[in-house]
């Protein structure tokens, strides 16, 4: 089986750092997969969303150990602007992401197409299928600095995969949103995992990766402590030894086990969570009512 | 990078290109207040003094001649200056590239070289351009020297001399309080920024 | 209608005319230099902006110049007094000496800012990019358009943040010199923080992609540009000849 992205025996160390912030990290994801990372802050998920993107060893300088395949080539081997034609990132902070010199939302969502060479009519026309795509056409003669965190950080998605990058790296996305920017934002994300792209994000709302993830790695202190799907990961006890969450439904799934509860398996979502009761109600439930 | 090598290319990186409207931005707007405040000093080279510092005589040029372009736009007076606003940003670059700004006697040092550098490439701009006249109070100095008998250029040097000093050695001063805010890892993004993260860890 | 036309020339086609001008001015005396003003002020009404031109040149030429000339008429070193009370002398050659320069500085300074007045930068930018200029050269020029305004506003508004909370913007030297330091110091961290996430930003959106940018704004360049560069230049170097070989003679 060929992977799309390998992580080989990982080991970074920032150039100003004590200690590796990574420390022999392996695990590969197929193509089409949707991974998400979870761990406490500071265990080096952006890290390593930026190993994968080849910022490191190319903007951060540093250490670096063993390797990162994309395609089944090395990013050591290629430059920062060429795997820009591959892997999509999108991070934090919604407003230090604009290119800063664009004077509408248009001319932003623009600006990648222009830095790949695509030819102006094919872009704008992309750049309106974006839009649609990312319901952000309301917004294309606004100045992207006055938008709100929530509006920037959809122009920002939208400016990335206006590209059609293979890959998407998504660093926190919502963090800084509220509820409804959060909502919003993972409805783009829906639809790209729809266009089987292969996505890689890290995020701390656990329900919401229950529900779209299939692949999950749990990073503490720079090493991978779990890796596997979504139900072995998101009902693993040890999960909440890290300092991380399990969705609501897998907790009150474990709790329900633990005072005698006998359901089938651990339900991870909303629509699981739902089958098991019911389905425990049916057999069992009548002898407590 | 112990081995002291530079070169224009190696100053230049994004991170370098990225400082440079920001640095622009500080010139800009370190004029406007201190014009707000009606401080007697321009404090409007703080920008190109902090990336020249930072990243080299090449980048600090490259912003001061662009922060004397766009000045230029609302003001042309300001384009023949930016020759000062050049050699001051490699002229500060070099004095870093030396270590020159890694204790308090040697800043001084260093704002005493970049008064006179200023000085003595604005006077006769000042003096042949605009036959002595600077647009700013201090052409009433030019004035009690012109009155006391000295030729104009003597007048102007002098002049200049003095504000210049004050104003490079108060820059310098606030753009060190700037470097010791920034986190070392940011630093170490700049080809000089190393010279400012030993002594602190 | 003329200024329509004029108005959709290149930017580099209005930039030859001001630098030709710019430097013809040194060939000649005053009365050519005062007539290049005049030239220049035509040009102002023909894209209709004549009275924001010459309040333009009020606030930022024209105090110069008369600081010059009280200057230069007072000190300058010369014999034919035209006027004096007591010790105080204006003198002729000052007077003709400030003529000459102030009448040159109003053409330079004149010519830069009409250019500016009649052309987006974005425009220049953009022209220059279509002759070579490096693209990472032009975003340092755009964003920095861009940045101005944002930061101003923000100093702004830290400024009065800094009047609520009582730090003196006012007063004697001491205080206001103080004020100066809370006023931008937070103001230039917080915007050198920023720009290692807007250099990831750029990257991301293929800023150093190895294929080369097309870019959907492009200025137009007409035939009537290049002839009216020709024509610009080889008038320049005529006057200069002209000008070389009467003194010569």
């Amino acid at each position: 089986m060929d992977y799309l992205i390998e992580i080989q025996q990982v080991t970074y160390q920032y150039p100003t750092g004590e200690k590796p912030v990574l420390q022999d990290v392996s695990f590969q994801i197929k193509k089409g997969e949707f991974c998400a990372i979870i761990g406490p802050n500071g265990s080096g998920k952006t890290t390593l969303c930026n190993a994968i993107r080849g910022f490191i060893p190319h903007f951060y300088k540093g250490e670096l150990h063993g390797d990162v395949r994309i395609n089944g080539k090395s990013i050591k081997d290629q430059t920062v602007g060429e795997l820009s034609l591959q892997v999509g990132f999108v991070f934090q902070n919604p407003f230090s992401q604009i290119s800063g010199v664009s004077e509408t939302v248009f001319e932003e969502i623009r600006f990648g197409l222009e830095n790949l060479g695509i030819d102006t009519v094919v872009a704008e026309k992309r750049v309106d299928e974006v839009m649609k795509l990312t319901k952000i056409t309301h917004l294309q003669d606004r100045n992207p600095f006055e938008l709100s965190g929530g509006q920037l950080q959809r122009v920002a998605l939208a400016s990335i995969i206006v590209m059609e990058p293979d890959i998407l790296v998504i660093d926190e996305p919502t963090s800084q949103l509220d509820p409804e920017g959060t909502e919003e934002v993972f409805e783009i994300i829906r639809l790209m995992k729809e266009k089987q792209k292969t996505i890689i994000l890290v995020e701390h709302k656990m329900e919401l990766i229950a529900e779209y993830a299939d692949h999950i790695i749990l990073i503490d202190d720079g090493k991978v402590i779990l890796n596997g799907n979504n139900e072995e990961i998101l009902t693993n006890e040890k999960v909440l030894e890290h300092n991380t969450l399990l969705p609501q439904y897998a907790m009150l799934g474990l709790e329900l086990r633990k005072h005698g509860v006998n359901l089938d398996r651990i339900p991870v979502t909303e629509k699981q969570a739902k089958e098991e009761l019911t389905k425990w109600f049916a057999q069992e439930g009548q002898i407590y009512v | 990078m112990e081995g002291n090598k530079y070169s224009i290319k190696a100053d230049f990186t994004l991170m370098a290109m990225m400082l440079i409207p920001i640095a622009i931005a500080i010139n800009i707007l370190g004029g406007q207040i201190a014009a707000a405040l009606k401080l007697p000093i321009y404090v409007d080279t703080i920008g190109t003094l902090l990336i020249a510092i930072l990243a080299g005589p090449w980048v600090g040029a490259l912003t001061g001649l662009l922060s004397n372009l766009i000045n230029g736009i609302f003001d042309p007076v300001f384009i023949p200056y930016a020759m000062v606003s050049i050699a001051v940003g490699l002229v500060a670059g070099y004095l870093s590239r030396a270590k020159m700004f890694n204790s308090i006697g040697k800043m001084i040092i260093s704002g005493i070289i970049l008064g006179l550098t200023a000085a003595i490439i604005s006077s006769p701009i000042t003096a042949f351009m605009f036959g002595g006249v600077t647009g700013s109070g201090s052409t009433l100095i030019t004035g009690v020297f012109l009155a006391a008998g000295q030729s104009l250029l003597k007048s102007v040097i002098t002049t200049s001399i003095i504000t210049d000093l004050a104003d490079k050695i108060i820059s310098i001063a606030f753009c060190f309080f700037i470097i010791k805010s920034i986190s070392i890892r940011y630093l170490s993004k700049f080809s000089l920024g190393t010279h400012f993260t030993k002594k602190r860890a | 209608m003329a200024g329509d036309n004029i108005l959709k020339l290149n930017p580099l086609t209005k930039i030859t005319f001001a630098i030709c001008l710019s430097i013809s001015v040194f060939f000649a005396d005053y009365p050519y230099a005062l007539g290049c003003f005049i030239v220049l002020c035509f040009i102002a009404g023909f894209y209709r902006i004549l009275k924001d031109y010459l309040i333009m040149l009020l606030k930022t030429l024209f105090i110069i110049i008369i600081f010059m000339f009280i200057l230069q008429a007072l000190f300058y070193p010369g014999h034919e007094i035209v006027w004096q009370w007591k010790f105080i002398s204006i003198k002729q050659e000052g007077l003709m000496y400030a003529l000459s320069l102030s009448s040159k500085i109003l053409v330079i300074g004149g010519s830069i800012l009409l250019f500016f007045k009649t052309t987006h930068v974005k425009d220049l930018v953009s022209s220059l990019e279509q002759v070579g200029l490096s693209p990472a050269f032009a975003y340092v020029i755009l964003s920095t358009l861009q940045i101005i305004p944002q930061m101003e506003k923000r100093s702004r508004q830290i400024m009065d943040a800094q009047r609520s909370r009582g730090v003196e913007t006012e007063g004697n030297l001491l205080s206001r010199a103080k004020a100066f330091i809370p006023s931008l110091g937070p103001l230039i961290l917080s915007s050198i923080v920023g720009t290692e996430e807007r250099a990831i930003t750029l990257e991301a959106r293929a800023f150093s992609a190895p294929v080369k940018k097309v870019r959907a704004h492009v200025v137009k360049e007409t035939p009537t540009d290049k002839w009216l560069r020709i024509l610009f230049i080889s008038l320049l170097i005529l006057f200069m000849i002209w000008r070389v070989v009467l003194w010569i003679i």
